[in-house]
């Protein structure tokens, strides 16, 4: 079985490792938290957190982050949209 | 023909003006008489250009005076979603900050549709940003439906979806990320095409989401739909995304039917909407049959797998472009209606680890490669587009005694979009109140051409695309 197959046969089983990121992690959101995201939006980006806009940040952080462990070999040339429907 | 002129498709108004039954200044100004009956109702447009439409339409007469026909988009009038650039006319992305921004050349669709003769008469209202269905725009206000002026049209390409369905323009071209042509398509009860990602260039259009936005037509016919793919379909040397697959006559594929065509159905994906959307569904799915089609049980990625990787890169990719009208307005995003992105849901984006993301767009390839799989034995999968018949503004209602999210508002559309793969809204029927309620056709990438025949031969059995609103006039 070539490995693009398997990677697939498990997606489509939602076996192994493909299962555990298919739905967003949820983690409480506590103020020590949102203290800290306000840091690292200062440390990472351009942007500075507003009064009470920490746990708003860290909720949407949580929630629109992809964390499977997705087969790290994976490369783009894998697969072809375009030819292999 | 239709027997109201006002509703004539692109097909028919193309002929009269081919025949010189009508001329090109007629028809723009018979757009701009609806505009001006209709648009104070429906708060569809952002800006109007009637001095270049006009001068536009006089220099297109001319040619057909001198023999020079450039096809059936020739002297017909169109609009176009206020965040895809069009030269020396202010191109606003549905923000008032922005209201300055007056784009120097045309977005790549644009000079296709300017060069097949098409008259642009205006820049349709738009969700802000393009971000969410709401048809709420803050700076610009509430985009109405025809069919209900308390309801919205969806969006978001709102003022597009209002505009062809109110018979103010034939076609209007929108973009798509999570449902923002089909939707609109959807709720207006006209067709909206997604085309594959790829298929249309993207030069010039507010980069939203780089690699889910897809430019599509808003139409009130499966046929005008093909015209118009025809015109925006092809590589652009402008968008080195845009693929080389050739592009087939669309027009001319219409008319096969689905007699032994094999179709899917995800019976546990179809499993989210209004009874009146449901039971509309399962009518379509025996008129399908009807026709010939074969109707079969699949199993595609669920919307919850595509969800979780759409979502991740639809955040990362908005921050990055909101990146720049953040730092130049940063009070753009506070009025945002949800389900739009906040100023918070902005920043979180830019603190999205850049290995989420890429596991994020590997987990896409793997899903590409299921889809694929999954409808190998099939020529086209069917779904409902919208779960509601009837959008209303603000919150959503609740749905079969639960609560309705924003992610059960895309989950027909959105997957679709994470996919790249062609998809169709039609009308197919309208709920006991009176909404119109579309059927949503999918095929394989680069093949639009099986999604417009099957589109086409479903409309062509059915009653519902010959239905119009009756908007009340302004006084």
């Amino acid at each position: 079985m070539l490995r693009r197959d398997a990677l697939a046969t498990l997606a489509v089983s939602g076996a192994g490792i493909l299962l555990g990121g298919c739905s967003p992690a949820a983690a409480p959101v506590d103020a020590a938290s949102a203290i800290d995201i306000g840091s690292l939006l200062h440390q990472l980006t351009d942007y500075t957190l507003r009064p009470n806009e920490g746990s708003a940040v860290l909720a949407s952080l949580q929630g629109n982050r992809f964390t499977a462990a997705v087969d790290p070999t994976i490369q783009p040339t894998d697969f072809d949209a375009e030819t292999d429907a | 023909m239709s027997a109201d002129a006002s509703f004539q498709s692109v097909a028919e108004l193309g002929a009269e003006i081919h025949a010189r039954r009508i001329s090109c200044a007629d028809a723009a100004q018979q757009a701009f008489d609806r505009i001006h009956r209709f648009d104070p109702t429906l708060n569809s447009f952002i800006t109007l250009v009637s001095d270049a439409a006009f001068a536009q339409a006089k220099q297109l007469d001319d040619e057909i005076a001198h023999g020079k026909y450039r096809g059936p988009l020739h002297g017909v009038p169109i609009s176009i979603k206020d965040h895809i650039d069009t030269a020396g006319i202010r191109t606003t992305a549905g923000a008032r900050s922005r209201i300055g921004n007056v784009p120097s050349t045309d977005a790549g669709v644009v000079k296709r549709l300017k060069a097949a003769g098409a008259v642009i008469v205006g820049k349709a209202n738009m969700n802000k940003f393009a971000d969410g269905e709401s048809g709420d725009n803050p700076d610009f206000g509430k985009i109405r439906n025809p069919w209900n002026t308390a309801y919205s049209p969806g969006g978001s390409s709102s003022g597009s979806g209002a505009h062809v369905a109110a018979g103010i323009v034939p076609l209007s071209v929108g973009t798509d990320n999570g449902g923002s042509v089909r939707i609109p398509a959807a709720l207006c009860g006209i067709v909206g095409l997604k085309p594959t990602h790829g298929r249309a260039s993207l030069e010039g259009i507010f980069p939203r989401l780089y690699s889910l936005d897809h430019p599509g037509p808003l139409t009130r016919s499966v046929e005008d739909c093909a015209i118009a793919l025809q015109i925006l379909a092809g590589h652009d040397s402008g968008d080195r995304t845009t693929a080389r697959q050739p592009v087939p006559d669309y027009r001319s594929a219409l008319h096969s039917g689905i007699k032994g065509m094999t179709i899917g159905v995800d019976h546990a994906y179809v499993s989210v909407g209004q009874p009146d959307v449901l039971s509309a569904f399962n009518a379509a799915l025996d008129t399908l049959r009807s026709l010939g089609a074969k109707i079969v049980d699949v199993t595609i990625p669920t919307a919850d797998q595509l969800g979780a990787v759409g979502n991740t890169i639809a955040s990362c990719e908005y921050s990055v472009a909101a990146a720049q009208l953040f730092h130049d307005h940063p009070t753009d995003f506070d009025a945002a209606v949800p389900p739009a992105s906040s100023t918070a849901d902005i920043k979180a984006g830019a603190l999205i680890p850049a290995v989420d993301f890429i596991r994020a767009t590997q987990q896409r390839r793997v899903l590409q490669e299921v889809y694929a799989k999954a409808t190998h034995d099939v020529t086209a999968v069917v779904t409902p587009t919208y779960p509601l018949a009837g959008r209303p503004f603000g919150g959503y209602p609740r749905v079969q005694d639960k609560e309705f999210t924003a992610n059960d508002a895309t989950h027909y559309t959105f997957a679709f979009d994470v996919l790249g793969v062609p998809a169709i809204s039609i009308p197919c029927g309208f709920s006991h109140d009176g909404f119109p309620i579309g059927l949503q056709i999918i095929a394989r990438p680069f093949d639009e051409a099986t999604v417009l025949r099957a589109a086409y031969a479903y409309e062509q059995a059915t009653p519902w695309h010959t239905r119009h609103p009756v908007v009340a006039a302004a006084t």
